[in-house]
């Protein structure tokens, strides 16, 4: 049997059973999808804290949805809930960007702040030291080059290996270390110090 | 979409630069949702790229307030080393503005001297079209007088033949119609001419002789049917030695019965007169 019809099963099972009325496949929806939707949401709204709310909106939409059996086609589960994902992250861009049209003209009942709470900001301190001591750790001021104009600058790769003189497997190897060294240090500082 | 495809194509770092296609966008995204291995390395990179910006911001930031405060200290304590520094890094920012503008100028100027030569090109193409066409449309010209010429000729050849193919084939004992004009002379008046035509005769032969002094230098006789259809006319006849006029006519012309023929004076101004009209018959 292939992974993908294994896969196909495994969502169809957990649809039925949510239709059914079991809590325990929703939880495992919710498991599932809970890093991928956040991923999604976060790309567009760029805040953790919305992120999170709307993680939750999502969820709620998802699981109601299932319970009413509303999904014709259950293998489709993951793009149900990406659509759903997306939905909830552009409608509130949408409610945003109208609360912000209003308040610019005095007439707004509630304003949202998009800015970072204090969480975020301590946050984002924790990951540039972390990305300070990984570039503090590379051998050549090339490496250093290579990662700031693809990643800050968003120069396009083969113009950064025609600059530099590099083959793409040497870029990916420097990005790739710097991603993997990144991982290690963030995974013992930030996610799991305790550990340290 | 595969993870093959995803490290080939930068599939992550794209997305989180949002340069996917939407139709990239939703198949990376329906394929990350349960992807664990993918949604790390995203978050990864998120966290990483996120980190990074802030250290190139943190940086910038910092290297305006060491130019902030170079430029206050140069004010109160005048350092010459710091306005010879500031000097040059301002000389050298000059410098490579003048270059960039100066190798920008060079290219625009190579772009154009390109779109020149290329539009002169196309100039000459166009001539060289032109050229070709007016050669064509003259040979086409020329042709068709040729053309017209032979078709005159031909023409030409044709009558002369048509009427030579009769005189070739001598004819005997062809029909004489003669007619006496006397001036004043109408159709009522006068008697019958008649004219026997043998169907065998192909022409016969007309012949008005002019009674009186001459007192037109050309004629033009015109011949009617009974029923005013004009059968023949011809013009500038001058009389004879003789004083007549004649003229050869076809017999496939007049069919049995009555005729009725004009005759006409030119005068030198152009005015025409009648000297007589003559009826005949002809009988086959």
């Amino acid at each position: 049997m292939s992974v993908v019809s294994t896969a196909n099963e495994e969502l169809v099972d957990i649809v039925r059973r949510i239709t059914a009325g079991d809590s325990t496949a929703e939880d495992e929806v919710i498991r599932r999808y809970e890093h991928g939707i956040a991923a999604i949401i976060d790309n567009v709204v760029r805040n953790q804290s919305i992120t999170e709310d709307l993680c939750q909106e999502t969820f709620r939409i998802v699981i109601e949805k299932l319970r009413r059996g509303d999904l014709r086609q259950p293998e489709s589960l993951s793009g149900f809930v990406c659509g759903v994902a997306r939905q909830a992250a552009i409608d509130y861009i949408r409610r945003a960007r109208r609360s912000k049209l209003r308040e610019e003209i005095g007439n707004a009942d509630h304003i949202s702040d998009p800015a970072p709470n204090q969480l975020d900001e301590l946050l984002a301190r924790e990951r540039a030291e972390i990305v300070r001591q990984v570039i503090s750790e590379l051998k050549g001021g090339r490496d250093r080059e290579v990662l700031f104009r693809y990643y800050v600058s968003e120069e396009d790769k083969n113009e950064i290996c025609s600059d530099l003189g590099i083959t793409r497997n040497h870029f990916n190897n420097i990005t790739y270390r710097a991603l993997a060294r990144f991982k290690e240090l963030y995974v013992r500082k930030v996610v799991d110090p305790e550990r340290q | 979409m595969d993870h093959k495809y995803i490290d080939e194509f930068d599939i992550v770092e794209r997305y989180l630069a949002r340069r996917l296609a939407e139709g990239e966008t939703t198949e990376f995204e329906e394929h990350f949702v349960d992807c664990l291995e993918c949604v790390g390395r995203l978050e990864t990179t998120r966290a990483f790229v996120d980190g990074l910006r802030r250290v190139a911001s943190d940086r910038a930031a910092a290297a305006l307030d060491r130019s902030s405060a170079t430029l206050g200290n140069a004010r109160s304590t005048i350092s010459r080393k710091a306005f010879a520094v500031a000097a040059g890094v301002l000389s050298v920012i000059i410098v490579a503005a003048a270059v960039l503008t100066f190798a920008q100028v060079r290219r625009y100027r190579a772009e154009a001297d390109q779109s020149r030569s290329a539009s002169t090109e196309w100039e000459r193409r166009y001539e060289e079209e032109r050229q070709v066409s007016a050669a064509a449309e003259k040979k086409r010209q020329e042709s068709e007088s040729e053309l017209t010429e032979q078709i005159a000729q031909l023409r030409t050849e044709l009558e002369r033949k048509t009427e030579e193919e009769p005189a070739k084939m001598a004819e005997v004992n062809v029909p004489i119609l003669a007619l006496i004009s006397t001036r004043g002379t109408d159709a009522s008046s006068g008697t019958l001419n008649e004219v026997f035509l043998p169907r065998s005769s192909r022409s016969f032969f007309l012949s008005v002789q002019l009674e009186g002094a001459r007192e037109f230098k050309t004629y033009r006789m015109t011949i009617e049917s009974s029923q005013r259809q004009p059968i023949w006319k011809r013009g500038g006849f001058s009389p004879n030695a003789y004083n007549s006029l004649s003229a050869s006519l076809s017999s496939t012309l007049f069919r049995p019965g009555r005729y009725l023929l004009t005759l006409d004076g030119i005068a030198p101004d152009g005015s025409i007169s009648i000297v007589s009209q003559i009826p005949f018959h002809v009988r086959k």
